[in-house]
């Protein structure tokens, strides 16, 4: 407890002077939540007031707006607040309203907008109309993510008894809905074995050609979809080794999320790795334990129409070479990864690594340089990697990878929509054309200011919303400076 | 519609067996191997078709999977009319037909036979007009609304008897609906709310902290008024609708003090029911010993909280506080949790007219707590010495047992005082306990029966001692005494009460008001040592036990 005494005095002349003032000033917000899209009022939503920037020191405040929307907050600590709202059926779309309580402003008067949300819903059945339960739909909106504009997740159901699903609290947008379902119960002992395909709404088996559901403010749309069911096939075969300490691994080429395994089955060491729908898979065989495992093979296997029996033949691994050099001289410990799965490299003093244990396969490029760095220039023997996919079928070649130091800097504020520097906010930077490795992202602090230390020189897209983005170009060694507003 | 239509050396077609491959596919851990029948070429084989139908309507099920299992094994599933049909069945005296199919059996993949009576296929037979009667699994839904009859989202929705216990969640209509139940009686009820969580920092409310009250079918605020509803086979029962009410809740602030910091004090209601459901959550005392919960409900509880180090001499020691706490209609204030260290008890057992002190004595020592409030069970097992040493006893009131040792618990003294029937009030600081068994036991042997005097042998006993109901439960089916519903047990002598129950769950009832209650349909039995006592016991039918349990609520 003295100790605590003992730091409480040199403020506590500061508190003397502060006290009196804060009494005096002690702030109201008042305001008004109106439907955005029909100007009625909106009734019985919760309104907050949290205290900027949050600390476990913030005063934080909460009321209900009555019937005809209407709130009042009194006796506000003075200070920087963003206004919050809570209101099933609405959400807030446009940035969460932020001011300045003070001796000057003690009054606040807010009007929300509120926008409110759609539902998606439908059923799933198979083709001859019956109910598919428990089958999971997925709600997907194209977004940023790794530095790539991809299709997320954004929602997930599973559908009932009969085959209903429904998304609700949906916010006006551009949508995807897909299903997937586990095989039917009753024909999962028959053979060829039998599962539903994975489909997108309406009747699409990729997303690049399903329909967008275009969800406006407060809509309901019906996204029903029927599952075709499709025959499952086996890949079984033998392994071409001594050892019957082996596994197989099966996936699609384009789901890497989801592994079949098999273990030989004695005393033949034949395996067989069971429903796969048709496409195009790799096959890999491992030897060893699950913890200590050593790649023997891995192959492309097309699933037609029919069981593939095949026998993999260990490949002699080979081995790539190659150096890292930044502006001409060696860059030692830089982390050189091939993948998936990861074969890892570091380069030694002289800039060399040995990437060991390859197959005569396609493999994706990550570098991990020193800071303030970026790749520049891979080469494979003597040609350019664009889109950073090294293709060994023809053999190992060397790898060549330039790294450039002539990063450049951008320095950003962000202002609140009152003009205000705007505190605890995300800055994303997209590389265009996007690249993963040049993906970065910052935090304002309380005065509003972010810094991107490591931009690789090139054209970019910076935004706090994707929505509104700004383009950026950053030159060698260059600072560019960035105003961004909420 | 057959399996296996792999066409063998001999021309005929192979059945199919199952077999569970070491492998973890994702979708299928079942693989087939085609079965090559042990008879080759020579005999004809037969058919077998049939029907599967709903037994409540008599309407056909489609999409159900059949297995005939016999010598092989084969699979079909039903068509638009639910027939089923094997061509090429290897003759066999013995197969039996299985069905599953969603909506009628448990959708999680339990094997649960519906039907099984035995039949052959001869050599060349057509075996026609086989029909299996599935029970449909029934459905409850309905709709969760405010007190102006507006939806309510978010409210959980529970489906509770003595097996199930499934929670779902109302969608933006307050909607809900659960299937795939079992015919029974069901309690229904919603889960009571939670407050919206708070950002760091201090929240300043102008509106009271309020959330939504559990609400019990048939619509009542009172679990111990609430109904059960009957779902018979098959049924959907719509409209079972709930109006939630809104209830003020509070918090409970107070400081830690003594020595350990818990690092985390729980609520819970003093009297705990199943079907009220309270989450209340765990919170951490500060640094400075404050601690603040929030969210409780009107009503009593039990705060408890407990800390373990390890001692200078490398053994762990704990301490802990418990204090009851009422809450009315405002905050509670400045509760002291103090911490003191859980005691020791040592003790020592000894066999009436055994040979003490020369054999081994062996078995294990258990407390069980008679109050919530902080109370746990704490067991430990007897040295060959009859000595043991019972560590961070939580004081209260137990009750003392020893199990699996060479007799029953005749006597037990805590310092010189004797206790009775077992029941410890354990003090503050350590204390020491002398137990004495005996094993002058008697018999007691009986009949079960239904209502109408037939034998039942799927009853479950309870016996307890007579007006004491601390009891013991057995299945008199694993005794493996005959004929059935026939038992046999060995009992300390003294009087006894004992009850037979239909529902197995009610059987395993720890709470004494329950036989209390239903006293009257115990049977009554006096055991003397090394004697048989006969008695014949009735059932209490299910109904009776659950309407008793709705009484407790």
């Amino acid at each position: 407890m003295e100790s605590s005494g003992d730091s409480m005095r040199p403020l506590l002349p500061i508190l003397a002077a502060v006290l009196p003032v804060f009494a005096q000033v002690a702030g109201t917000v008042e305001g008004l939540v109106i439907n955005g899209k029909g100007n009625g009022p909106v009734s019985r939503a919760i309104v907050e007031l949290h205290g900027l920037p949050s600390t476990p020191l913030s005063d934080n405040y909460r009321t209900e707006a009555d019937a005809e929307g209407r709130f009042r907050i009194e006796r506000i600590v003075p200070g920087r607040y963003e206004c919050v709202v809570e209101r099933p059926d609405f959400i807030l779309r446009e940035p969460a309203p932020r001011f300045t309580l003070d001796s000057d402003h003690p009054l606040q008067n807010i009007t929300l907008r509120l926008t409110p949300t759609g539902v998606i819903f439908g059923r799933i059945t198979d083709t001859d109309g019956d109910p598919i339960r428990f089958a999971e739909v997925d709600l997907l909106r194209y977004s940023y993510k790794d530095g790539k504009k991809q299709p997320i997740t954004v929602q997930f159901r599973p559908t009932d008894d009969r085959g209903s699903y429904r998304i609700y609290d949906v916010p006006p947008g551009t949508y995807y809905v897909e299903a997937r379902a586990s095989a039917p119960f009753e024909t999962s002992l028959l053979r060829p074995t039998q599962g539903y395909a994975t489909m997108f709404y309406p009747a699409s088996r990729d997303v690049a050609t399903a329909e967008a559901i275009r969800l406006a403010a407060g809509e309901e749309v019906q996204a029903d979809i029927r599952l075709p069911l499709e025959p499952n096939y086996s890949i079984r075969g033998t392994v071409a080794t001594e050892s019957s300490r082996y596994r197989v691994k099966v996936w699609r080429r384009d789901r890497t999320d989801s592994v079949t395994s098999g273990d030989p089955v004695l005393p033949k060491k034949r395996f067989e790795i069971c429903c796969f729908s048709p496409g195009s898979y790799f096959v890999e065989a491992l030897e060893g334990t699950k913890s200590a495992s050593r790649e023997l093979v891995r192959q492309v296997v097309e699933i037609n129409h029919a069981d593939v029996d095949i026998t993999l033949v260990p490949e002699t691994p080979i081995a790539v070479s190659g150096t890292v050099r930044l502006e001409g001289a060696a860059v030692p410990g830089v982390r050189v990864e091939l993948g998936p799965p990861g074969v890892v490299a570091t380069t030694d003093a002289g800039g060399k690594f040995v990437l060991r244990d390859l197959h005569r396969d396609t493999y994706e490029l990550e570098v991990h340089g020193p800071a303030k760095t970026y790749v520049k220039k891979v080469l494979f023997d003597d040609h350019a990697v664009t889109d950073g996919h090294v293709d060994l079928s023809q053999g190992p070649k060397p790898l060549s990878i330039i790294l450039a130091g002539d990063v450049g800097r951008i320095e950003g504020s962000v202002l609140d929509p009152d003009g205000q520097p705007s505190a605890d906010t995300s800055v994303t930077l997209i590389a265009v054309p996007e690249r993963e490795d040049l993906f970065r992202t910052a935090e304002t602090d309380a005065h509003g200011q972010f810094t991107i230390p490591d931009a690789a020189p090139g054209d970019y897209k910076i935004f706090i919303s994707e929505d509104q983005m700004t383009s950026v170009t950053v030159t060698p060694n260059g600072t560019r400076v960035v105003k961004l507003s909420r | 519609m057959t399996s296996g239509n792999e066409d063998g050396a001999d021309g005929n077609p192979q059945g199919c067996t199952i077999a569970v491959m070491g492998l973890s596919s994702v979708l299928y851990p079942l693989l087939l191997i085609c079965y090559v029948p042990l008879i080759v070429g020579q005999t004809k084989p037969g058919s077998v078709e049939g029907r599967v139908v709903n037994a409540v309507n008599g309407a056909p099920v489609k999409k159900a999977r059949v297995t005939l299992r016999g010598p092989a094994m084969y699979v079909a599933a039903t068509d638009s009319g639910g027939h089923f049909s094997f061509d090429g069945v290897q003759p066999a005296s013995v197969y039996q037909l299985f069905a599953e199919g969603v909506g009628f059996t448990d959708p999680s993949g339990n094997w649960r036979p519906r039907q099984a009576d035995v039949f052959g296929v001869k050599e060349g037979e057509h075996v026609t007009d086989k029909v299996i009667r599935f029970w449909p699994l029934g459905k409850i839904a309905g709709r969760v609304t405010d007190e102006n009859g507006d939806p309510v989202r978010g409210v959980g929705v529970n489906i509770v008897d003595q097996t199930l216990n499934n929670l779902i969640t109302a969608d933006d209509r307050g909607e809900y609906r659960l299937f795939d139940l079992r015919p029974g009686r069901y309690y229904v009820f919603t889960s009571q709310g939670e407050l919206p969580s708070d950002p760091p920092g201090t929240m300043h409310s102008t509106i009271p902290d309020r959330i939504y009250a559990s609400s019990y079918y048939p619509g009542v605020d009172d679990p111990g008024q609430a109904g059960l509803v009957d779902l018979s086979p098959g049924t959907e029962l719509n409209g079972i609708d709930f109006r939630v009410k809104k209830i003020r809740v509070y918090h409970v602030r107070g400081n830690v003090i003594g020595a350990g910091r818990p690092t985390e004090i729980d609520l819970d209601r003093a009297k705990t029911s199943d079907l009220r459901s309270v989450r209340l959550p765990q919170v951490s005392a500060r640094d400075d010993g404050r601690f603040d919960i929030r969210g409780v409900p009107p009503g009593s509880y039990c705060a408890y909280a407990t800390f373990a180090y390890v001692t200078a001499g490398n053994e762990s020691q704990q301490t802990y506080a418990k204090q009851n706490v009422i809450v009315t209609d405002h905050d509670v204030e400045e509760m002291k949790l103090a911490m003191a260290p859980k005691v020791t008890l040592r003790g020592s057992v000894s066999l009436a007219g055994g040979d003490n002190g020369i054999g081994k004595m062996q078995g294990t020592v258990r407390l069980q707590p008679e109050e919530s409030c902080g109370a746990h069970a704490a067991s430990v097992r007897i040295d060959e010495d009859g000595t043991f040493i019972l560590r961070n006893v939580v004081p209260g009131s137990y009750r003392i047992s020893v199990q699996n040792g060479p007799g029953y618990l005749r006597t037990a003294r805590l310092g010189d005082r004797e206790l009775s029937k077992g029941k410890i009030e354990v003090p503050e600081g350590d204390s020491v306990l002398t137990l004495a068994l005996a094993n002058d036991y008697g018999w007691v042997e009986g009949d079960v029966q239904t209502g109408a005097g037939d034998p039942d042998p799927s009853a479950l006993l309870t016996i307890c001692p007579k007006g004491d109901y601390f009891c013991l439960h057995y299945d008199p089916s694993s005794s493996g005494t005959k004929p059935e519903g026939h038992f046999l047990e060995k009992l300390p002598p003294g009087d006894y009460e004992v009850f037979a129950f239909e529902d197995p769950s009610a059987a395993g009832e720890r709470d004494p008001e329950f036989y209390r209650l239903l006293a009257s349909q115990a049977q009554r039995v006096s055991v003397s040592p090394d004697m048989r006592s006969q008695v014949v016991v009735k059932v209490i039918p299910a109904p009776m036990s659950d309407d008793v349990h709705g009484k407790l609520r």
